[in-house]
Formats: C-alpha cells, structure tokens, sequence
C-alpha cells in the first residue's frame, strides 16, 4: 500500500519533469519573443525624442538647425498650438508635420498672415495652405539642381530633397525648385506667393535634420527659408482635446464592422451553446447497493472512546488483547484468572510479579500519553514473552 | 430538433459576413436568420426517427461472467427512401460499462446497419438496456431530429467464482476420501461398501471375519464415506452482508463461499440447495440436478444484492427447516456481531440443531488485526482498543456458539471459500453430514 503511494507519488513526479522538459521550448520561445518585442518597442520608442523639433537632438532632430538659427539672431518659439496673435505677417512658422494638424489648426494657419514652410505635407494640409499645389506621385533619384528664382534655393545649390515631388496647377504662379528628370513640372520645392505672405512647400524633412544638416546646401537651405524672419514660430501641432459636443465614443469611431461583426460572433456562441448544450438522450441512473466499510463501526467506537475520555474501557481492551495472547503463549488455562497468568510471565522474562502486574491489571491510565505508553509497554512484554521463548530457555509452564 | 457543430461554425462564419459585407442589425438578424431557417429546413428534411425500426439480436436475457466482455448489437433498420445519417446513443446502466457510448452510422435508404458495444460490467446483477437514443441528421448536416425509444435487453452479469481455483485441490481430497485412489478411510460415520481380499498393508481391524470363515481367504471390508446427503446453503443477504471487507461487500464473498461448497458437495454425491434471504426469500434454488447446478446457482446469485435491514432470523429457520426435511448440513453464512447473533440467532438455534448439523460461516475483516496493532498516537491506540474488544466480542459469539455444537468458520474474504470446504471435507470425512 505505502509502496504503491510513493509510486504514485514518484509517477506524479516523473510527469512534472517530463512536462517541464516539454514546455521548456515553448516557454523560451514566448520569452524570446517577449523580450523582442521589449526590444523594438523601446527602440522605436527612442526616435520620438529626435522628432524634428528645436530640442531634439536624435539624428532626425532640428536642434543644430535651431542653434545655428538663434546664433544668426533669429528668435524661436516652439509652439504645440497656433495663437492667431503671434502669427502675424512678418513672422515664419515652420511646420514640420503638417499632418498632424487638427482642421481648426489648419484653417487657423492659413487665416493668418504668417510665411509658412511646410514639410512634405499631406494633401489637406495643400488644398488649405498652398491650393493648386499637389503631391506627384514620384520620388527624386538624386538632389538636382535649384533651377529657379527663389533665394534661398539659389543660395544653396544642391540639397537632400529625396522625398515627395509637387505639381503645381496651370495659371497659378509659384516658384518651382529641384525639378525633377523628365517630369514637367513636378519639383521638391514649390514656394507660392500669394499676396504678401509666402507658403513654401518642401518635399523632404532631410535638410533640416541634424544628421544632414552640414552635407551639400542643406544648411543654407535651412538657414534662408527659415531665417527669413527675426521671428520663427516651431510649429509642433497637438491636436487639442475634442471640443463639448464634439466629442465621440470608441464605439462611434470603430467601424461598423467591428461592432456587428463580434455581435454575430456571440449568435455563434448561442449556437455551439445548442449544439454542445443538446444532450443524447437524458442521464441514465442506476440504483447502487449500499456499501459500508466494515470496519466503520470499530472506528467509530474508538472515537466515541477518545471523546468520552474512556481510557478505563480501552486499557481493559488492549489488557484482554494482551491477556489472552500470553495465556495462550504461556499454555495457562482459561479460567485461571489474571494472576496465573501474571506469574507465569514474571517466570518466564525474570520481570517482577509486580511490574507484570501492574501492567496486566494495573490502575487505569490517567491520560492519553499514559494509554498510549501503556500500549506500547504491553507490547515490549508480548516481545519478550516471544523472545525468551525463541531462545528456548526453561521455565515454560 | 437539435442542431450540430457544423451549424455553428456556419453561424461564425457568418460573422465574416456581417462585418465585412453587412455590419448592422439587419445583417446579424438575416444571417442568423436564414441559418436558422436553414438549420430547421434541413432538420425537417432528415429520415424521422419513428419511421426508424430497431431491434435486438439477442431475444434472451444473455449471461456473462463478472470480469469478462460482451458485446451486444442493436440493428437499425431504415425504410425511409432517404439515407439516413444518424447519432446513436445505446444508453445501458452506467455499471454496465458500454463502450463507446455513441455511434454514428449511416444507414442506406431501405438497408439495415448494426451497432455493436461492448459491455464490461463493472458489478454482478441484471443489467438492462435503458433507451435508445436517436438522432438523425438532415442532408445538409446542420440541423438534426432527436428521438428515444425503449429496445430492451438484459444481461445477466454472474458471480465470478474466483474460488474456482481452490476446486482442484479440494476434489482430490474429496476422492481420496471417497475410495477411488488407494488410500481406505474408516470413520464412524462411513458406509459398509463392499468385501475383498485382504492384500498386505489393510487395516487388520477391517477384516469381516465372518466372511473370511466361509471364503478360503482372509476378506476385509471396504467403506466409502457417505454419499447422497443434503447441503443447504443460506445466505444472509441482510446488514451483515454490506460490509465492505477490501473492495467488495460480504455478499460478494459469501457467494463464492457458496459455489466453492456447492461444486465440491455436487462432485461429493450430496445434493446442494440454496437459499438467500433477509426479510424475505431473496433466492432459492432446490433440487437442482448436479449437471445443472452451478448454471443455477449463479443465476440465482446474479441479482443478489445486499440490504441494510436486519435479517429476520425466524423466517431464516422456518424457510430453512422447510427445504431440509431430512437431516442436513445447514452452512449459514452471516455475520459473527454479538449483538445479531444474541437477538436474532440464538432464539432459533435450537430448532435449526435439533435434526440438522450447523456451520456458520462468517467474512472476517483483515483491517481488524492491523487496527488492533496501531500504536502511536492517541488515536490509534484508542482504535487499537476498540479493535480489540471488538475482536474480542466475536471470538466470545463463536465460542459461545461453538459450545453449542455450532461449526464456526471465520475467515478472510479470500479465506472463507477454502476453508468452508475443508471444514466440509472434515465433516464428511468424520461422517457427521
């Protein structure tokens, strides 16, 4: 019975290994992949920082760009919102995502009076900004040659501008830069007048980066569209938070699909309740004959005699076990009382009569650890009895 | 009406459907609205489950022995014009133990198919063949109709007889016994058989010395222990026999005790009736000839099971003395508890001992001996104790008993069957059958 328990128990154990040994691959593989992920997320994380602003200092940054420009004595002031005040004409703003402007922002920009240079801006950005200007699907091979009249392209020469190319609509007139091989018209930088402010559109952000900033004319690029000003407005637009009223659920901006889609997932779920819920055929029972333990009722007796504090009942029990086993061992007739039986095993282990005595027919114990000894002692006397009798030493009666 | 799993599925997909094509309202409800449709369409469109027909191979109740298999095979018959596509469940008592406990089958269009399980029973008894449960899938396979019907059918699950073993051993001493080896036993209770010669190794107080004076050689006589007697067995199927001794009750190794004693009495030239009982006769089988007995006797056994009242000990002698009209071994086979035999048997004893000879045999339970060794704690030492005295109080029954002139046999499960047929032997042997 023991054995088969530890064996259960070593099986239980050998499982464990075994499943450890299965799920170690698994595991070291979720934890590859785990810290992967870790990895590429703080590494994309990272170039937030180097965003093209006037602090940022990562590769992509425009902080080089900003001290060059504040050396030259051109103030900046880099702002997540357009205060309509502070654009005024005779200002630059520098927008270098015009993407993330919100509608209002837009329209705010372009009410103002400000000379604007957009970075390689979206088409809503153009219609509102620089209209008649749009995006030609091409990217320029090589920086080219300015090939125009605006200055500070002049000045520069050859710059980065590997990004998008512009067209600009017939009848409008603007100032088309870096043209771009055999496409008429489509240009990498399209400066628009348009009364007495300047919106300049640039197809790349390369050029203003602290990576670049120091290759070809990048810098003089830089320098005279954004420095064209004493005061430059760093335009990091923030989209502010939805106005009152405006504002909509998640529920409202998830495509339809996504809400009935999942909807009629739980239908699914409602089926395979009915499919998997169906029994075949009800539970079929079955009148099982009572079984009881059958030595239940022995154990229940002996709790009954630990509750009730019987030791006077359960010493007599084990002296009569004891009793009777020596009796018959010792060959002493039935009948022949306690003492018969007490001196006959005093003859035999060279006990004391007394200490045999007290033993066979001895007070009754006074707690449980004395019961328990009694027990035990009744059991050393059997042990010799049985012993001395091995040995074969006179004096059996 | 039930649908399957291929119904759902359709349903999640359509949930490709619904987001991609459809998403609103109207999309979830037309989608979920035509499968459904679908699904009762084609429930409708399935052979219905009452034009099925299904029957049994076996009429009879079948009988098998405790332990071992069988398997048993229910035959659908489909007169529709349609192939029928069906899930069947043959649902027997769960200790039946039926494997597997669904089929799937498909049954051509006027055709019939048979579905076979196995039972392995797991307990001793009639087991019956609860209901059938059908059902049978449309063509398109998501929608499905569900029926039950009762085909009934009944195995007979028989006692196992592990005791069978113990048999060879005891029939050769029941045959040296009997004179058919060499070896001659003389006892009081042995019946004149016939005179020979004497050869040199008889027992010269054999020798018929009357006979040798007309013969011109010395003749001994032979003896044959006595033959044609009457064993009753009577078993108590009453609170004694729930006990649970290791894994199974009392009843379970009373039985074997019976077939053990049965076989071997059968082999002896005595004749064996049973009779199990505890308020009421529960089985009884009288008069069986020796070739049909033991089929008989396990038969009779089979639906035996124990009952938790207390037996009732007059009907016991009444019923018992009813069936041994001539004098008897009587082998009662119950419980040794002082408190049972004081009330109940010792009012009747003396009717049962007056004309026949009594053996009482008792299912002992090992477990007392390691309780009355525990030692320890508290606990077991007060365990220990009770064990004692309950050893005590059934060794003092069976004396007491014994004084009377009762043959106690008290012994293990595993032990009581050997050591019934030895006692039986000895008292065959001693000719006090």
């Amino acid at each position: 019975m023991i054995t088969g328990e530890s064996g259960r128990v070593d099986a239980a154990n050998t499982t464990f290994a075994a499943n450890a040994r299965r799920w170690r691959g698994p595991v070291l593989i979720g934890a590859l992949v785990l810290a992967a992920a870790l990895v590429v997320a703080v590494l994309t994380a990272a170039p937030r920082i180097g965003d093209l602003s006037p602090e940022g200092a990562a590769p992509e940054g425009g902080m080089a760009l900003a001290h060059l420009l504040e050396d030259q004595g051109v103030r900046i002031r880099a702002v997540d919102d357009l205060d309509p005040a502070t654009a005024v004409p005779g200002r630059t703003v520098f927008v270098a995502f015009p993407e993330r402007m919100s509608t209002r922002q837009r329209d705010a920009l372009a009410a103002s009076g400000a000379d604007v240079v957009l970075v390689r801006p979206d088409e809503r950005s153009l219609t509102a900004l620089a209209p008649g200007v749009r995006p030609e699907p091409i990217e320029l091979p090589e920086p080219t040659d300015p090939a125009c009249g605006v200055p500070a392209a002049v000045r520069a020469g050859p710059v980065d501008l590997e990004g998008a190319a512009y067209g600009v609509d017939p009848g409008l007139a603007a100032d088309r830069c870096y043209p771009t091989d055999g496409q008429v018209g489509a240009a990498s930088l399209v400066s628009v007048r348009e009364g007495d402010r300047t919106v300049t559109v640039v197809g790349d952000a390369t050029p203003f980066t602290n990576d670049a900033l120091d290759e070809r004319g990048n810098a003089a690029l830089a320098l005279n569209l954004l420095g064209a000003h004493p005061d430059l407005l760093w335009y990091l637009p923030v989209p502010p938070p939805a106005e009152p009223g405006q504002e909509r659920s998640t529920s409202e901006l998830l495509p339809a699909g996504w809400i009935w889609g999942p909807l009629q997932l739980l239908v699914a779920g409602v089926a395979v309740a009915l499919w998997r819920g169906r029994r075949l055929g009800p539970v079929v029972t079955e009148d099982l004959p009572v079984v009881v333990p059958a030595g239940e009722t022995v154990r229940g007796r002996a709790r009954l005699y630990r509750r009730a504090g019987a030791r006077d009942r359960a010493a007599a029990a084990l002296r009569g076990d004891a009793h009777r086993e020596l009796a018959a061992r010792l060959g002493v007739p039935r009948g022949g009382g306690v003492a018969a039986v007490v001196d006959a095993v005093a003859a035999r282990t060279g006990r004391p009569v007394a200490e045999v005595g007290a033993l066979l027919d001895g007070p009754e114990p006074p707690d449980d650890p004395a019961l328990v000894r009694l027990a035990g002692d009744l059991d050393g006397l059997r042990r010799a009895v049985r012993d001395t009798a091995a040995d074969g030493r006179p004096g059996s009666a | 009406m039930a649908v399957t799993g291929r119904f759902a599925l359709l349903v999640a997909l359509g949930a490709l459907v619904v987001g991609l094509a459809w998403p609103s309202g109207t999309g979830v409800l037309v989608v979920s609205g035509v499968l459904a449709l679908a699904a009762v369409v084609d429930a409708l469109a399935a052979v219905p489950v009452t034009a099925l027909r299904l029957d049994r191979e076996q009429e009879d109740t079948t009988t098998l022995r405790l332990g071992t298999s069988l398997e048993v095979a229910l035959r659908v018959a489909n007169p529709a014009r349609r192939r029928a596509v069906l899930l069947v469940r043959d649902a027997w008592e769960p200790s039946a133990g039926a494997v597997p406990s669904r089929h799937r089958l498909v049954v051509p269009a006027g055709e019939r198919r048979r579905v076979v399980s196995t039972l392995t029973p797991t307990r001793r008894g009639d087991r019956d063949a609860v209901r059938v449960t059908l059902r049978s899938l449309g063509p398109l396979g998501i929608g499905a109709r569900q029926g039950r019907r009762v085909v009934p059918a009944r195995v007979r699950v028989l006692p196992a007889f592990g005791s069978r073993r113990h048999l060879p051993s005891r029939l050769a001493r029941l045959r040296e016994l009997d004179g058919r080896r060499a070896v001659q036993v003389r006892g009081q209770g042995t019946e004149f058989d016939s005179l020979r010669e004497y050869v040199a190794g008889d027992d010269v107080r054999s020798i018929d010395w009357r006979a040798s004076a007309r013969s011109h050689d010395l003749v001994v006589r032979t003896w044959r222990p006595e033959r044609d007697r009457h064993v009753l067995v009577v078993i108590d199927t009453g609170r004694s026999a729930a006990g649970r001794v290791g894994d199974a009750p009392r009843l379970d190794a009373a039985l074997d005790t019976a077939l053990l004693l049965a076989a071997l009495a059968s082999r002896g030239g005595d004749r064996v009736d049973l009779l199990a009982l505890d308020r009421e006769v529960r089985a009884s089988v009288l008069g069986a000839t020796e070739r049909d007995l033991l089929p008989a006797l396990v038969t009779a056994m089979a639906p035996l099971e124990p009952r938790l009242v207390e037996t009732d000990m007059r009907l016991l002698a009444a019923a018992a003395l009813a069936r041994a009209g001539r004098r008897s071994l009587i082998v009662l086979v119950t419980g040794l508890e002082e408190a049972a035999v004081t009330e109940g048997l010792d009012p009747v004893l003396g009717t049962l001992l007056r004309r026949h000879t009594l053996l009482l045999a008792a299912v002992a339970d090992p477990e007392l001996a390691t309780m009355a060794a525990g030692r320890g704690d508290a606990e077991a030492v007060y365990t220990a104790a009770a064990a004692g005295a309950a050893r005590d109080a059934r060794r003092r029954t069976a004396e007491r008993l014994g004084r009377r002139g009762v043959e106690i046999v008290d012994a293990a499960p595993d032990d009581l069957p050997p050591a019934v047929a030895d006692r039986y032997l000895a008292l065959k042997a001693a000719g006090r059958l």
